[in-house]
């Protein structure tokens, strides 16, 4: 690109960003593991995951400036996963066997 | 772009050949990117697998005239009827309407050039054939016996047959779905023509939008319950061994979510090929075009949530029994509407049958025959009574290949002159339409007769009081064969001796029809402009006055 | 710099669209793929729930350290792609060779520290057999996710990894221009391989670590 360096501080700040608030996110759940929650730790795990999972979308996968259609096709698939685990325990959960 | 009514016969001088002039190699073939070729490709092969799968069953019905069999061993009997149900399912009835007439007309009834990824599109067909390569392997070295729903334990840890081809097979083929929906799914919304709304969208198009949705977000389900069959065989990885605390239910929930919406997958393109059948030779508009948009689309979202049906006798939970056979019921509203809808569109039509009118009556009939047996076996106490029996072949027989079949077939006839640009023998066409029909309720109603008298499904020998009704059903059989073999011969006769079709001989309103026919590799000879809804067929009825061409719009604007 | 000319495939009208629909159909992949890591998820939670203690047990004899070396791995090979992505839309080519080369990098480090874990793992026999040597019976079960879900995750990566060559080999040599529609698909592809190990790393590697 032509007007260098401001174009270039673009390219790697707002992601470098993600990255940081990433790996922050890993460290706390990888602590949290330790400190004695039962079944907490499971929650927070995957609280953290979900959270982490969010800013990689929204960011890196840049899902914030997508056109809805994009967005709607991620969430289809967070919608039918939905429907995966419900109907599958409403199985399992409600054995008496 | 001068015109906006739409030219059918192009002037001579833009013509230059039809897509089947753009090589005549064999390797122009395997290479080729276009979609109308890669859908000749498929229909080439799902009907060699097509035969291969008919010739099993029909060893298996010849076998079952007898209650204590006549040539084959037990053995021999339940990996014929495996191969058969995996060969119908995978290779022909899924990929069967979408893969050929979808891929061929789908471009062309939005208005596009091409597919989205076209060499996506290609890959697809190498997949197919990579599956079926394992496929026939697995017929070569001596078959597989668990069924086609390789449940375990047996498929994981007792079956001594070849589990892990089949099953690798399976798992390679599903990618060639995935593929096709993917590429359908997006070049439906990025390459419409200009003026083609999704309201004016033929419900073909629809039906290929909602099957695709159906692939892509079922399909992997199914890929990832084979692959941890294949992780428990071959790795040793105890995922479904109770011995660890496994549950092989759950690999029947796994299984299901792909299995029950792969019916869907077999009957929305059905659906949407007698939609297109019904408004064209009724020459009506299709009554209530925005409800069956609707109602395919909540069939292919609540399609999704029923599938624990196939489950009340495995060991799931009263209360999910209770919430998949509600939920079974509302799938089979959407389905009364279309019915309704497509009989509501015959009322008071011109309706003339010719060969497609006819197989799409018969689909018509077999649906509602397969879908009211479906609402009994939807139904937990009578499930419970009538699991595995023939009562439950013979509903989802009607059902995906009563109905798919002879959708599959009014569509091929309909578009034949289209793909081919030759016109077949009306005759035997229509004698091979109702002979498939009688042949088909023929094999099926004894077995509906005999399954709810008790006759277990995949049962080798059986007590002689079945006996009246496996011969009944094996006579059906071979009337049904005799009306799949016909149209062989006289469609390919049609290709060397057929009439010359011109562009548009049922006088359709389609935007495939405005282009000559077989189509040019662009499929249009310039970009078409859509400014009229789907189905515009009451303007001029059934009569040759308005000059034997059916128009999109007559009065349309000048763009 | 405008070597796009190259850029535009058949069937597309123009180059906005073509990357639009690349996108488009690469999320529908990934919705896809979603569903087939969800079946892995969803038989991993139904055991999980029935066997809260083995599960506990076979965690704590998880790579704790591999584990994590991996996770930063992957995370930062996901941050040089998005650079990598960015730079190759600005077009500017040398910082897409750069990234896209890193983030390959990157990937092959993971395995090879995935090789690494696999063989400690088995050199303490946490292959599910005869050998294996904790008790009760469903810790064989977590170690079967384990090796599944693993497994799974680092044939995608493979794929990615070969794709990510590929592409840098086409941009070096100038056959497609790095500014076209490819690196939009192979981009979100890479970041959902590390996603799956997000999820991946808290249920196999954080059960059992209190």
């Amino acid at each position: 690109m032509t007007n260098g360096r401001q174009d270039r501080r673009y390219l790697w700040l707002g992601p470098g960003a993600a990255w940081l608030i990433l790996l922050m996110l890993f460290a706390v759940s990888l602590g949290s593991a330790y400190l004695p929650l039962g079944a907490g730790n499971l929650a927070v795990n995957l609280g953290i995951a979900a959270v982490m999972l969010a800013v990689l979308a929204a960011v890196l996968m840049d899902l914030r400036n997508s056109v809805a259609l994009v967005r709607i096709v991620a969430a289809a698939g967070l919608f039918w996963i939905i429907i995966m685990f419900a109907l599958t325990f409403s199985d399992f959960l409600t054995r008496h066997y | 772009m001068t015109d906006a009514a739409l030219p059918f016969v192009p002037p001579l001088d833009i013509w230059r050949g039809s897509y089947l002039d753009e090589g005549h190699t064999i390797a122009s073939w395997l290479t080729t990117t276009d979609h109308k070729r890669i859908a000749i490709l498929y229909a080439l092969s799902i009907t060699v697998f097509f035969f291969i799968g008919g010739v099993a069953i029909g060893l298996v019905r010849l076998e079952l005239i007898s209650p204590t069999g006549l040539f084959l061993t037990s053995d021999e009997y339940n990996r014929l009827f495996t191969i058969h149900g995996i060969i119908m399912v995978w290779f022909f009835l899924v990929p069967s309407i979408p893969a050929t007439l979808g891929n061929f007309l789908l471009p062309m009834m939005i208005g596009a050039p091409d597919v989205a990824f076209p060499r996506l599109n290609l890959l697809s067909w190498y997949l197919y054939v990579g599956g079926a390569a394992f496929t026939v392997y697995v017929l070569l070295s001596g078959g597989v016996d668990t069924g086609w729903t390789f449940y375990p334990p047996f498929s994981s840890e007792y079956s001594h047959s070849n589990v892990i081809p089949a099953a690798v097979g399976v798992f390679i083929v599903g990618f060639s779905s995935i593929a096709t929906g993917v590429n359908f799914l997006a070049t439906i919304h990025m390459l419409r023509a200009p003026g083609m709304t999704w309201l004016r969208l033929p419900l073909f198009v629809w039906s290929m939008y909602t099957v695709s949705v159906v692939m892509v977000l079922a399909t992997p389900v199914l890929a990832m319950s084979l692959l941890l069959i294949v992780a428990e065989r071959f790795f040793g990885l105890p995922i479904f061994d109770p011995s660890a605390g496994g549950d092989p239910i759950l690999f029947q929930h796994l299984f299901w979510f792909y299995s029950h919406p792969a019916v869907y997958i077999m009957i929305l393109p059905a659906m949407g090929v007698v939609s297109e059948v019904f408004a064209c030779f009724a020459r009506r508009r299709v009554f209530g075009y925005a409800f069956m948009v609707f109602a395919m689309l909540m069939i292919a979202v609540v399609g999704f949530m029923v599938w624990g049906h196939h489950m009340f006798v495995a060991g799931q939970s009263p209360v999910a029994d209770l919430i998949f056979s509600f939920l079974s019921f509302i799938v089979a509203v959407p389905s009364a509407i279309k019915v309704f809808n497509w009989t509501a569109t015959l009322y008071r039509g011109h309706i003339g049958f010719e060969a497609p009118m006819i197989y799409a009556l018969g689909f018509l009939g077999l649906f509602t025959i397969g879908g009211l047996t479906g609402l009994f076996l939807a139904s937990v106490p009578i499930d419970i009574a009538t699991t595995d029996t023939y009562f439950v072949v013979a509903h989802f027989h009607t059902i995906m290949v009563g109905g798919t079949v002879s959708a599959f077939m009014a569509g091929i006839h309909y578009w034949w002159p289209k793909v081919t640009g030759k016109l077949y023998n009306e005759f035997w066409a229509q004698f091979a339409a109702i002979t498939m029909f009688l042949g088909f309720n023929v094999t099926f109603l004894p077995q509906f007769v005999m399954g709810w008298l008790g006759m277990p499904r995949r049962y080798h020998y059986y007590p002689d009081v079945f006996q009246i009704w496996h011969v009944l059903s094996s006579g059906g059989a071979l009337i049904l064969a005799a009306a799949y073999l016909m149209p062989l011969v006289y469609l390919t006769w049609s290709l060397f001796y057929g009439q010359d079709a011109g562009a548009n001989p049922w006088r359709s309103t389609g935007l495939e029809w405005q282009t000559p026919s077989p189509p040019p590799k662009t499929n249009f000879v310039r970009p078409p402009r859509v400014d009229a809804d789907p189905y515009e067929y009451h303007d001029f009825g059934r009569t040759e006055e308005t000059g034997g061409e059916a128009r999109a719009r007559p009065q349309g604007e000048a763009t | 710099m405008s070597d796009t000319a190259g850029a535009l495939q058949h069937p597309w009208p123009d180059l906005r669209m073509q990357r639009a629909g690349v996108g488009l159909g690469m999320w529908m992949f990934l919705a896809s793929e979603v569903l087939f890591f969800g079946g892995l998820m969803v038989s991993y939670a139904v055991y999980r729930s029935f066997n809260e203690d083995a599960f506990r047990i076979a965690g704590a004899h998880a790579q704790i350290v591999y584990g994590s070396i991996n996770t930063v791995i992957l995370l930062t090979s996901s941050f040089t792609m998005t650079v990598a992505l960015r730079a190759a839309t600005a077009n500017v080519r040398q910082a897409t060779l750069l990234f896209l080369g890193i983030t390959a990098a990157l990937g092959i480090a993971f395995l090879v520290c995935k090789g690494l874990e696999y063989r400690e793992d088995l050199k303490e026999h946490l292959f599910p057999g005869p050998q294996f040597p904790l008790s009760p019976p469903a810790t064989a079960m977590f170690w079967g996710f384990y090796w599944a879900m693993t497994g799974i995750h680092a044939v995608h990566l493979t794929a990615g990894i070969a794709v990510v060559l590929v592409v840098w080999t086409l941009f070096k040599r100038r056959v497609i221009p790095v500014q076209g529609s490819t690196m939009e698909g192979v981009a979100i592809y890479w970041h959902f391989v590390d996603s799956v190990w997000i999820v991946l790393f808290p249920l196999l590697y954080l059960a059992g670590r209190s």
